[in-house]
C-alpha cells in the first residue's frame, strides 16, 4: 500500500494517556537596576 | 513521547482503512510481507528489513527517530480513504472492499493508531495501533466457515456488515484533518 507523498510528521498521544506538558521554568531574569537618579 | 522526535502533538487515535488476513483460528495479522499477529489492544510496529541487522548504520539513518521511517516502508498502515474498484489495477492494498473483503481470507476495516506518525497524501504509517472496526458481509466466506466468532472472540472490534456502515461511523480524519488539528493545537 502506498500512503503517498509523506506531508507530516505528528505524534499521536491516546486518549488514555495524559498530556505531560512541560514545568512552567521560574523567571530567573535579573530585576532590572533602578535608573540612578 | 517518542523520544527524538520532532513532530507536533495530536491528542487521541486516529483512524484509517486497511486489510488483514485472517488465520484458521480466528486471528488477524499483517497481510502481506511480515504476517505479524495483532493483538486485540496494543501493537507495536517493528522495522523488519533485514538492513536493521546487516547494515546497522544504514539502518539508523533511515530511522532517525524509530519506526516507522520515512526513508522505509514500516510502521502500521492506514488509509484515509476506502480504494475505488477502479484503484483495483493489480495492487495488493487497492483491493474493493466490496469484493474482497470477508472472502479468502482477507478484511477490510479501520485501524486505530497512534505513537509516532507519518502522514501521507493517501493514508499515514503509525507506530502502534489496534483494530477498532470489520467489514464482513453477510454471506462472506468469513461470515459463513466458522471464523468470524473466533475474530469476534479474540478481538473488541465492532463488526459492521455494510461498507456504507463502515464509512458512516468509523471514516478517518483525512489527511487536511490531521493536519488542521496540527496547526490548530501548534497556535
Amino acid at each position: 500500500m502506498r500512503i503517498g507523498e509523506i506531508i507530516h510528521e505528528i505524534e499521536v498521544l491516546p486518549e488514555d494517556e495524559p498530556v505531560l506538558l512541560p514545568e512552567p521554568q521560574p523567571d530567573t531574569t535579573p530585576d532590572k537596576e533602578p535608573e540612578p537618579a | 513521547m517518542t523520544r527524538g522526535f520532532t513532530g507536533e502533538p495530536v491528542v487521541g487515535p486516529i483512524r484509517g482503512y486497511r486489510w488483514w488476513r485472517v488465520t484458521p483460528d480466528g486471528w488477524l495479522e499483517s497481510p502481506w510481507y511480515s504476517h505479524t499477529r495483532w493483538l486485540p489492544d496494543r501493537n507495536l510496529a517493528e522495522c523488519r528489513s533485514p538492513g536493521r541487522r546487516l547494515m546497522r548504520r544504514g539502518w539508523r539513518k533511515r530511522h532517525p527517530s524509530g519506526v516507522p521511517g520515512r526513508g522505509c516502508g514500516c510502521g502500521f498502515y492506514g488509509l484515509h480513504r476506502v480504494p475505488e474498484p477502479d484503484d483495483c489495477s493489480g495492487k495488493l492494498w487497492e483491493m474493493d472492499p466490496t469484493t474482497w473483503s470477508g472472502a479468502k481470507g482477507f478484511i477490510f476495516g479501520v485501524i486505530a493508531a497512534w505513537g509516532r506518525v507519518l502522514v501521507g497524501t493517501e493514508g499515514w504509517r503509525a507506530e502502534r495501533g489496534h483494530p477498532v472496526a470489520l467489514y464482513v458481509p453477510n454471506g462472506s466466506r468469513i461470515a459463513t466457515d466458522g471464523r468470524l466468532p473466533l475474530v469476534l472472540s479474540h478481538y473488541r472490534a465492532a463488526l459492521v456488515s455494510s461498507l456504507d456502515e463502515l464509512t458512516g461511523e468509523w471514516a478517518p480524519q483525512g489527511a487536511q484533518a490531521l493536519l488542521g488539528t496540527v496547526s490548530a493545537s501548534a497556535t
